[in-house]
Parts: C-alpha cells; structure tokens; sequence
C-alpha cells in the first residue's frame, strides 16, 4: 500500500519527458511485486474446503475414500502422484474437481502397478475431456493417480476417490 | 531524488525477498533434519511414508464386502468403548483411535448410527489427548445420526474426520502416531474379515483376506522407520509373524489392455487385468489366529 501511495505520490511530480522512465520503473516495480508475493501463494492460493465440498457432492451412490489436492504452490513435483490399493470386485471413481481462474483443467490418469496407462480424463488425439473417470478393479494391487492440467498450465485442483461394489 | 527513492524501495523488497528464501531454505533444512530424526530406524523420506500412508485401503471397504455376502453385524466383534480408558501413551491412543476407525467403518456401513456417536466420543477423547480432537463436528454428526436417511453423510463426514487427523499429524510431522492410526484401523478390519470368513464361506471376503498380502509389505515398510522404538518393535514382530503366514499365499496377476467407453458423460474403464488367489481354509485360520492375539495385546493394553 505504502508502495503505491509512493509510486502516485512520484507520478504527481512527473512531466511529458519523464514518461518512458516512468513506465521502465512501473513494470520493475511490478516485476518485483510480482516475484515478492508469487512465493507466498497469493497467485496461486486454493480453496481446498470450498473444493471439496463442491466436488464431493458428484460423488453421487459412491462412498467417499479421500480426496488428493493438487495446488498451484505444490511444492516437489509438477505432476504430483498418488497411490491406493484397489481391490477386486470393487468400482472406484474418480472425480476431477477445478477452481481454476487461470489455470487448466486438471487431468486425472490412472496407472496400474507397473506403471502403465490405464486410463486418463484427458485424450489429447480427440480433445475429450471428462470430470469422471469410473474403473470397475479385477486386479487387486496399487494403483497410481496422476494430476496434471491440460497444456501443461499450473493451477489448483482435487481428485476425490470413491468407491462401490461392482 | 525520484530514482532513488525507487532504488530504495526496490533494494529493501529485494532484502525481504532474500529474506523470504533464506526462511524456506532453513525450512527445508529443518524439515529434512526432522524426517531424519523422527525414526532412527531405516530412513525413509516424508513423501514415501506419506504414499504408503495414503495407498492403505479404507476400513469401508472391507465391511462392504461383508455386508454384500450376506453377513449380519455383530457387535460383539468391535472393540468395546470402555477399553478407551485403557491407552495412557499417545502410541496407544493412535492406534485405538485407528482400531475404533476400523470399527466406525464397519457401524456406518451396516447403518447403525445409534453406535456412531458412542463409539464417536470414544474416538474423540483419545483425539482430544493427542491433540488432534479438534476436526470433529458432534453437533453435526449427531444430527446426521438421527435421522437414518443421511448415512452416506455420516460416513462422508467421519471419513473426512479421519483424512483430517491423519493429514494434519503428517504435516505436524508426527508421522510416527499417523502410521500407528492406519495400521490400526486396517488391523481391525483384518480383524472383523477373518472373523467373519470362518463362520461364513465366502469367495469374496476369503479373497479379499488373500490380497492383503500386499498392505502387510507396505506397512511393515512404514514401520520399520520407527524400529528403534519398543512399541514398534513388538507391533513389527507381529507383523513378521503375519507376513510368514502371508508368504504361503500365492497371488497370480495377469496384465490385459483395458477397455474404454463413455456411458452418460463419463469415461467408464473396464479393466481385462486379473489377480487370481490363492488361499487355503487353513491359511484363513492361521492368518485370523495371529491377527486376534496382535489385536487382542493393542486393545487390552498387555
């Protein structure tokens, strides 16, 4: 606050030559909020109550396990993973939930214990998306959910995981 | 006299943004000081034990499995809520608030809200103890309780309870009670399974029983971090012995290219991978022996 009284308080005194100098300190002084206040998540914060409350409620006949939030302030990876034992017999969703200003819609992919692609909310080839992925187990073993947003963009995001007997 | 002005506004945001890193990289060290130092057994990372943590099934699945093969509830099959007084050391209080979890899985699913809310204050005492009694609603759950229709609330709201604790010991770094509540709650559905199976053949619950060969590695893994402790130590001992039984289990799997398909908006995945298993009745009897002698010492405190 102090920052912009200064800035206006600056502009007052300026004349018609000063401008291009103006605008060259403008946009540092920018540049500089900008990297000041973007570690502190304020670009990035998500609401991770309002989320869930959102995005539970499509959980329909499915019983709630756990939901897996994925931020824009996510710290280790970029496509953060998680895993969960499925078992046979049982028919898990999932479901991809976005508050999402900026950022892309968030992809939700399934792997299988070695790792290979089961299924994804995303078909790149046909631009398909959808919010739900349903996956009816026959192999018992650990199962591995990726996030990602479409064309690589950050932003915030939840997978809920549920479950119903087949 | 304008430049620097500027000039200095900008060196001072640049010493707090230097300031700024500074305080996350102390509090990375910090961090990383901490996942070193809160086991002295085999390291293993925050993100590691976190997955292990997370991949556990719920105790929701396994009483649903029971409750589709036809079993009744059985009360007497749950850990009485008078044993509550028993646990004086947060160890013990994690695990029975894991046990009891195991037990409120299996309430909710057979909808006997009337047992929710007791074995609800059970839970919350021990949680309270630990500091980590704060994300329960009662007022809300009560309500929930009485009225038989809003059972999938009740479930969605005590299984968001559960995520909560156990989220909010990882990031307090308490990682230790956090592993002990899981193992606990999946101690007791273990627990409930076998019991159910040798008075009841069933195919689903009996292979169900089978396929936790895979949770008892990865929870032995979790443990082991804390190996240097004698709490852990016996809980790892028992754990051995259920994993020597589990090595007589055989578990086939089968990879097959899954099908796709869109049903109503959704992407619906039909999955052509198989796990055959393969357990004797013997095995089940065996595995259901050691399971109640462990639960048995970790509810009676012996």
């Amino acid at each position: 606050m102090a920052t912009i009284l200064l800035v206006n308080k600056i502009s007052f005194k300026t004349n018609e030559n000063d401008r291009p100098t103006q605008k060259k300190i403008c946009s540092l002084l920018f540049f500089v909020l900008f990297a000041l206040l973007y570690p502190l998540g304020v670009f990035g914060q998500c609401d991770n109550d309002i989320t869930l409350n959102n995005c539970a409620s499509k959980l329909g006949t499915y019983n709630f396990i756990k939901y897996f939030t994925v931020g824009a302030n996510q710290k280790k990876k970029s496509n953060p993973e998680f895993s969960y034992v499925f078992s046979t017999g049982s028919k898990y969703i999932m479901i991809a939930c976005n508050e999402n200003v900026v950022g892309g819609k968030m992809i939700v992919s399934l792997y299988d214990r070695e790792h290979n692609l089961v299924a994804s909310t995303y078909d790149e080839s046909t631009k398909s998306y959808y919010d739900k992925l349903i996956y009816s187990c026959s192999a018992t073993g650990v199962y591995y959910i990726r996030a990602s947003f479409i064309d690589a963009k950050k932003g915030c995001g939840m997978c809920i995981l549920g479950f119903d007997n087949d | 006299m304008k430049l620097n002005n500027i000039f200095i506004i900008i060196s001072a945001f640049c010493l707090m943004a230097c300031n700024g890193n500074k305080s996350n990289q102390d509090k990375l060290n910090i961090n990383s000081v901490l996942e070193g130092a809160d086991g002295s057994g085999l390291e293993i990372s925050a993100e590691s034990m976190t997955s292990i943590i997370e991949s556990i099934p719920s105790p929701l699945e396994v009483a649903m499995v029971i409750k589709e093969s036809g079993n009744d509830f059985n009360e007497g099959l749950l850990n009485p809520q008078d044993n509550s007084r028993l646990y004086t050391t947060d160890q013990e209080k994690a695990m029975n608030i894991g046990i009891y979890g195991g037990d409120i899985g299996y309430i909710n699913m057979f909808g006997k809200a009337y047992l929710t809310v007791n074995y609800l204050t059970s839970i919350k005492k021990l949680a309270d103890a630990i500091k980590i009694g704060q994300f329960f609603d009662f007022s809300t759950i009560k309500r929930l309780a009485s009225n038989s229709d809003k059972m999938d609330s009740l479930i969605f709201l005590t299984t968001m309870n559960f995520n909560k604790m156990d989220e909010f010991l990882r990031n307090q770094k308490r990682t230790n009670l956090s592993i002990l509540m899981v193992v606990g709650t999946w101690t007791e559905g273990l627990y409930i399974a076998t019991q159910v199976a040798q008075k009841s053949d069933n195919k689903e619950i009996t292979e169900w029983i089978g396929c936790q060969k895979m949770i008892v590695d990865q929870l032995l893994l979790g443990l082991s971090a804390y190996k240097n402790d004698d709490y852990f130590r016996k809980l790892i001992s028992d754990m051995n012995n259920l994993k020597e039984q589990y090595n007589k289990v055989e578990i086939i799997y089968e990879y097959h290219e899954p099908e796709s398909q869109e049903i109503d908006g959704r992407l619906v995945i039909v999955d052509k991978s198989t796990s055959t298993v393969k357990i004797t009745p013997e095995q089940i009897i065996q595995i259901g022996k050691i399971v109640d002698q462990m639960r048995l010492r970790l509810i009676s405190n012996l």
